[in-house]
Order: structure tokens, then C-alpha cells, then sequence
């Protein structure tokens, strides 16, 4: 039991808590363990003003003096309410300036003043006339009350400014913890404005998935809490009461931690190490952390409740891969594996028996397929990777020729046959792209047209500005695609009714859409004019292309 | 001329395997490591000619095994890697790999990065080739002129160190970074947009169709080849 620091005469008034608890105790043996004797608990924050200089007294002499003077050159001994008025004066501006108790001690002085200059017998204290006493008391009591009236209003406008503070700082961090995403940035913004506002070092321990507190805050404001100070994170956590500096459970902490409770779950503890470790003994302090707290918490809270939502999104999503791509494995996947395995064993069994043409036929057949499953692996992969937020884009400004032409040119096999017609503008803009997302979205567009487009049918690539956009163009000469089905084809794993033959997994626009909605922008599919389907993407361009340095021309 | 030594440092056995009976035809002599370490070894050894290495090793990665090489031999290395790999591939190369294949490759493809990997070899003996050409592209680098059939092609000086320093390894990709630290110097490591926008001049002053490149290829997320015939 801690030893009680108030005052002794409390105990005549009240039954203190110690001596109740030693009646009660019964066989149960009591140890009165004394705190750290400290100096009184004041309020942290002066709010009546702060202690008042000596200078503001000598002031409020001087200004009595003074007074006595004027008073002296003006009326002379005749007019005594004129020079009573001079005195008030002097208090008046003494307690506008210095407050009240410079004021009291100037309304003494001039009552004093006025008696031993004006009122005979004069240079005398003593008072003839019991009139002049019933002056003196008016004098006194007026200059209590106007100095008592100045006070309240110094003391309202005190508080008025105080509170818009208060309310000013909670706003700050409310603001800022509302334009904060992930939960790290929370808890560094949390310690930031704790620290500013509170002057005390911050501990913030957040439940960890694993149902653990980590320390989440960060930076030179934060602390850990270790050894005797975690056990007590443990039990406030536990009871989910406060406990620490301050409270009735372990009082000769470092910090005061307080639970920290959203609207619906718990999210953690905070910890806070004042530079003065008596700041949280005014109760109006401490009300201000738990508001400070509750804010951080339902931060807090709604980040979790954002970052579940985000990994639930995910996980179906995942999900929803893992199934089509069981679907695809069993099919897609295995018909071009049981068309090289039966090519690749007719070449290794009949050995010998197979005419030129027949062996180079099935090489061929073998090469094909496993094209077609690299394709089908690759898209696979790209939409997992795509969908799964591991590709990061990486935009630069850049010419898009370049591009096209490192596609043309990897795709030269499946092309060949073909007339490749290019239309790219000379003027054509440089354009804010990654450059390997593009180049993917453009290979497999390109190799969509070649599925689905006739052998030997020409193809053809456009591109060009359009207002503040970017628009391609990748268009052939298929059977086009019907209109009910022209938003259907960018889902995934959607085929086309009747593609059949050449089938992939229906992945390869689904990564194309992905690729331009990752740059901002949008991909849709037209009809061509005389025949055939003209797939179009449209990007923004978004600010400016870097400045270069002028160069001379050699 | 005696075969070319290729030393394969790869842990998978039919790579290998495949490298092996599609190679060793009497053109090659093939070497086969399945870690980097005995890669390694095996580089200190026998000097091969030109290395094929694999990024994902199990005891060290490629990028370890391309520096540790780069301390004392200029042998070409080609790096094989997989999809998914590019940061990796990029990072070997910047560490002074010659170039790269991406899995699945084709036979074709390998054998043509070889034979440009083993023609800088031979080159790195007698640097001062003052002139190079492929197809009707000619630079000569004395004068510090470029002719296009024939004619010559008006280049501003970045242009031009831009054109000479792809020359300088025909065929073969240089990363940005190389080409930005020799162009515009190692302060400028990150503008890789001046790069896109003077290959686009570039290619705007020495391509018919810029779209069908004959000289300057892209790679993207990579760097930019010259091609050479």
C-alpha cells in the first residue's frame, strides 16, 4: 500500500484510505511502502495566469506614486473626488496591466497615499473626519471589484484561447490521421502529434496478427517499453485498464499507459513518458489524453479494418485464380502436353521407322505445343503476379516506336505470313508508360490477332494523339467480335464461343486491361471498318515530359 | 580454328542435358558446372570462352557469380533467366554480364548470342577497328562521322556518344545504366528518360521506320541493342 501524501488534517475530516484498509485487514498483514516524496502536484498548465514578477508589483508602486503626483499638480488639496478619481484611474490601468494582485497592492498604497497627501490632519495617517473613512472603504472596495471584473474577463479570454488550442491540436491530429493509410504511417503520426502536444516521449504497441503487442511508433519520439515497464503494458492490455505513472497500478512507472479501444475491438496500448512526471495528475490532462487516445484508436481501428477488407479482397480473389487455373490445368494445360508426349514418343519408339518428312512433322508438332504452353504458363504467371499487386509500375516518359518495334520483333515467328502495316505518326508524343507492361500489353494483342484472325490476313498498328490522350490501336482482319461479348472478352478466362482450336486460358486481354487500368487508362474493342476487330487502349498523358538541356547541333 | 570452350554453370540436369547435345557438335567444347562455386572454379581453370550462367543457383546467385568473375576475366557471360527475373537479369548485366536469354530460348537464339558474344572477344584484341558497319550504317570513328548509305548523317554530339558507345559492343544489350554513366556520366544514373527521348531522336535520324528498327533496338525494362547482321 502507498504511503498518503496529503495533508494531515484531511485524515480529522475523512476516514483515510490507509487507516480503512488497516481495520479491514484483518489477519492479513499491511506494508505502508512510501512513494517518491515530491513536491506538491500543481496544475501543469497555469490557467489563472502565471506567477506574477516582482517588476509587476514595483510597477504598481510606481503607478501609485504617480498618481499621487498628477493628483497633486492638478487639484491640490480642495477637490478630494477629483483626486480620488486620479487613484482609481491608477488601479484601473494597474490591473488591466499586471492583474490582480498588483492591482490590491496599488489599491492599498492609494488609500494609504490619499490618506497621509490629502486628508487632514495631513502627512498624518490618523483621520479626523469619520466621512473621509467611509471614502477611504469605497475607494478600496471599487478598485477590488473592477480589478475582481478584469480578472473573470482576463481569466474567460485565458480559457477561450486555451480551448481553441486544445481543440486546434486535436484537429491537427485528427486531420492527419484521416489522410493516413497504412497503419505504420498512423502510429508515426500519432507519436508525432502526442510529443508536440503532451511534451513526453511516446510508446504505441499495436496487436500484432499473432494476437501479440508490437511497438508500431517509430522516430525520436518513441520509446520501448522493456522489462518491468512491458510487464505493465501486459497487464494493462490484459485488464484493459490504465495502469502506470500516475494510476493505482504500478505508480513508480516511467510511463502512463492507457488501453487503446475503437468502436468495436481493442487495437493496442500507448505509453506516455512526460517530461514532467506529474502532468497526468490534473485530471483536465488526463481527460485530454483519453480524447487524444480515443481519436488514435479508431485511426487505428478503421486501418485494420481497411487493411482485412484489402487481404479478405484478396484472398478471394486468389481463390477465384486458384480455382479457374485448376480448371485450366486440367484442360488447356494438358492438351498441348498430350500432343508433345505423343509426338516426342513416337520419335524416340519408332526409331528408324519414321520417313524424314514424318520426323521433322512431329518436331515441329512439339516445337508448336510448347509454344502454346509457354504462352499459357506466361499469361498465367503475368495475371497471378499482376493481380497479386507484386508488379509495381514504374512509368517514364518515352517514344513508343521503340517499343513497337521490340515487339515486332520478338513476335517475327508467329507473324510471319503477314503484312505488319505501322502508323505511327512522325509528331507522335512521348508518353508517361512502363515501358515492359506495354510491351506485354501490345505482345498480347498482337498475338490475339494472329489467333484469331485468318493465316496470311494483314495487320495492322496505329497510334496517335487525342487530346490529352494516347490512344493505340492494334486491328485485324477476323471474323470480328460480336457486340453482346465486346466487354466480356477482357474478364478472365471468358473464350470466346467457337475460338476452340487455338484456346489459351482466356487470360490475355484480361492482362492487357489490367496493364492499361494500371496506367489510368481504358481498352475497348470495335468493330473495323470493312472487317474484322480493332482493339484500342487509350492512355492519359499526365504532366509533362521532362525538360532536357538544349543540345547544339553538331 | 579450335572449338570455343563454353563453360555452363546451371543446376538444372536436363538444361544441361539439352545445352550438352545440341552444343557439343564439334563447334564447341562444353564445360558443365551445377553450382557457382564450382562455376567458379571451373572459370579459373579452364578459361572458357564464353560463360552461360544461370540466375537461379542454389548456393549463390548470378549476380555474385558475374562479379566475382569480373574481378579478373572479360570472358563474355550470357545470363539464362527465367520470367520473373528481370530485376535480377538487369542487375547481372549491370555487374558486367554481356547479355541475357530468357527461358524457354531456342536453340537458334543461343547459338546467335554466342557467336556476338565470341566476335567482341576476338575485337577486344584489336580495339582501334577505326570504322564500323552493319548494313548501310557506317561510323568511323576517327572523323566521328556517321554515313547512311552512303550519306552522312548530321548527329549532335550526344547522339553521336550515344550511337559510338552501342557500337563498342555490337549485338549485344547495354543497360541504361551503362549507357547513361558513358554517355551522360554517373550523376545522370537515373534520367533514364533522356535516354528514351535521344534514342528516339536517334532512331528518328537513322531508321526508315522507326517502328521496324534495323539498327537500334529496344529492350524493354532492359536497355538498347544495335543490331548487327
Amino acid at each position: 500500500v502507498g504511503k498518503p501524501t496529503h495533508a494531515r488534517w484531511r485524515d480529522l475530516v475523512r476516514t483515510s484510505f490507509l487507516e480503512e484498509i488497516v481495520r479491514r485487514s484483518g489477519e492479513i498483514d499491511v506494508y505502508v511502502i512510501s512513494g517518491e516524496e515530491g513536491a506538491p502536484a500543481r496544475r501543469a498548465v497555469a490557467r489563472t495566469g502565471e506567477r506574477v514578477p516582482w517588476s509587476s508589483y514595483g510597477a504598481s508602486v510606481a503607478i501609485a506614486v504617480l498618481s499621487t503626483g498628477v493628483a497633486w499638480v492638478l487639484f491640490g488639496r480642495r477637490q478630494l473626488p477629483d483626486v480620488v478619481m486620479i487613484y482609481l484611474l491608477g488601479i484601473i490601468l494597474v490591473s488591466l496591466r499586471f492583474g490582480y494582485g498588483p492591482s490590491v497592492c496599488a489599491a492599498v498604497l492609494s488609500v494609504l497615499m490619499l490618506d497621509f497627501f490629502f486628508v487632514p490632519p495631513y502627512l498624518s495617517f490618523a483621520v479626523s473626519d469619520f466621512q473621509h473613512v467611509v471614502t477611504f472603504a469605497v475607494m478600496f472596495v471599487m478598485a477590488v471589484v473592477i480589478s475582481r471584473l478584469n480578472l473573470r474577463v482576463r481569466l474567460q479570454a485565458d480559457a477561450a484561447r486555451y480551448g481553441e488550442r486544445r481543440t486546434s491540436e486535436l484537429y491537427a491530429m485528427t486531420r492527419e490521421l484521416a489522410d493516413t493509410r497504412a497503419t505504420r504511417n498512423l502510429a508515426a503520426v500519432a507519436v508525432e502529434h502526442l510529443h508536440d502536444v503532451f511534451d513526453a516521449n511516446i510508446a504505441l504497441l499495436l496487436e500484432g496478427p499473432d494476437g501479440q503487442l508490437d511497438g508500431a511508433g517509430a522516430g525520436e519520439f518513441a520509446f520501448a517499453p522493456e522489462g518491468k515497464e512491458r510487464e505493465v503494458v501486459d497487464w494493462v492490455w490484459s485488464h484493459d485498464k490504465p495502469g502506470g505513472l500516475g494510476t493505482d497500478t504500478v505508480p513508480s512507472a516511467k510511463a502512463l499507459y492507457l488501453p487503446m479501444r475503437g468502436a468495436q475491438v481493442r487495437v493496442g496500448v500507448l505509453g506516455v513518458v512526460p517530461s514532467d512526471p506529474r502532468r497526468f495528475v490534473d485530471a483536465e490532462q488526463r481527460a485530454r489524453l483519453d480524447v487524444f487516445a480515443g481519436q488514435i484508436a479508431s485511426a487505428l481501428e478503421r486501418a485494420r479494418l481497411a487493411e482485412l477488407a484489402q487481404q479478405a479482397h484478396i484472398q478471394v480473389e486468389a481463390e477465384r485464380l486458384r480455382s479457374a487455373l485448376l480448371s485450366s490445368v486440367s484442360h488447356d494445360l494438358r492438351t498441348p502436353l498430350s500432343v508433345i508426349t505423343g509426338a516426342a514418343s513416337a520419335l524416340v519408339q519408332t526409331d528408324g521407322g519414321l520417313s524424314a518428312d514424318a520426323r521433322q512433322y512431329l518436331a515441329q508438332t512439339i516445337l508448336e505445343e510448347s509454344q502454346r504452353l509457354n504462352r499459357l504458363v506466361r499469361n498465367l504467371l503475368d495475371m497471378t503476379r499482376l493481380s497479386s499487386g507484386v508488379v509495381r509500375i514504374t512509368k517514364e516518359w518515352q517514344p513508343v516506336e521503340g517499343i513497337v518495334g521490340a515487339v515486332l520483333e520478338r513476335l517475327e515467328e508467329p507473324l510471319r505470313g503477314r503484312t505488319v502495316e505501322t502508323n505511327l505518326p512522325q509528331d507522335l508524343p512521348v508518353v508517361p508508360v512502363d515501358g515492359v507492361l506495354l510491351e506485354q500489353l501490345l505482345t498480347n494483342l498482337l498475338e490475339n490477332a494472329v489467333k484469331y484472325s485468318p493465316a496470311g490476313t494483314p495487320i495492322a498498328i496505329g497510334a496517335r494523339r487525342e487530346g490529352s490522350d494516347f490512344v493505340m490501336e492494334i486491328a485485324d482482319r477476323g471474323p470480328g467480335v460480336p457486340p453482346d461479348s465486346a466487354q466480356k472478352v477482357f474478364e478472365k478466362f471468358y473464350r470466346a464461343p467457337g475460338a476452340g482450336g487455338g484456346g489459351g486460358a482466356g487470360l490475355g486481354l484480361a492482362i492487357c486491361r489490367a496493364i492499361v487500368e494500371a496506367h489510368g487508362g481504358r481498352i475497348w474493342v470495335e468493330p473495323r471498318p470493312g472487317g474484322g476487330a480493332a482493339f484500342r487502349f487509350s492512355i492519359p498523358i499526365e504532366g509533362s515530359p521532362p525538360v532536357l538541356a538544349l543540345e547544339e547541333t553538331a | 580454328m579450335s572449338p570455343s570452350t563454353l563453360l555452363v554453370i546451371e543446376d538444372e540436369a536436363q538444361v544441361r542435358r539439352f545445352l550438352r547435345s545440341s552444343l557439343a557438335t564439334g563447334d564447341y567444347k562444353l564445360l558443365e558446372a551445377e553450382t557457382g562455386e564450382r562455376g567458379l572454379a571451373s572459370a579459373t581453370t579452364h578459361h572458357p570462352d564464353v560463360v552461360l550462367l544461370d540466375l537461379g543457383l542454389p548456393d549463390m546467385d548470378g549476380i555474385e557469380v558475374t562479379r566475382r568473375l569480373r574481378e579478373w576475366t572479360a570472358t563474355p557471360i550470357i545470363v539464362l533467366s527465367a520470367r520473373g527475373q528481370d530485376q535480377d537479369k538487369v542487375a547481372a548485366l549491370d555487374a558486367g554480364a554481356d547479355d541475357y536469354l530468357t527461358k524457354p530460348f531456342s536453340l537458334p537464339e543461343l547459338l546467335a548470342r554466342i557467336r556476338v558474344a565470341t566476335r567482341h572477344a576476338e575485337q577486344r584484341g584489336d580495339k582501334t577497328e577505326p570504322v564500323f558497319e552493319t548494313g548501310d550504317l557506317q561510323i568511323d570513328r576517327a572523323k566521328r562521322v556517321v554515313t547512311l548509305a552512303g550519306k552522312e548523317v548530321r548527329l549532335t554530339p550526344i547522339e553521336y556518344k550515344l550511337l559510338a558507345t552501342l557500337a563498342r559492343k555490337p549485338g549485344s544489350v547495354l543497360t541504361y545504366q551503362q549507357l547513361l554513366k558513358e554517355v551522360w556520366g554517373p550523376r545522370y544514373l537515373t534520367q533514364k528518360q533522356y535516354l528514351h527521348v535521344y534514342m528516339g531522336h536517334l532512331r528518328n535520324k537513322l531508321e526508315r521506320d522507326p517502328a521496324k528498327p534495323r539498327f537500334l533496338v529496344t529492350e524493354p525494362g532492359v536497355g538498347y541493342r544495335l543490331k548487327t547482321d
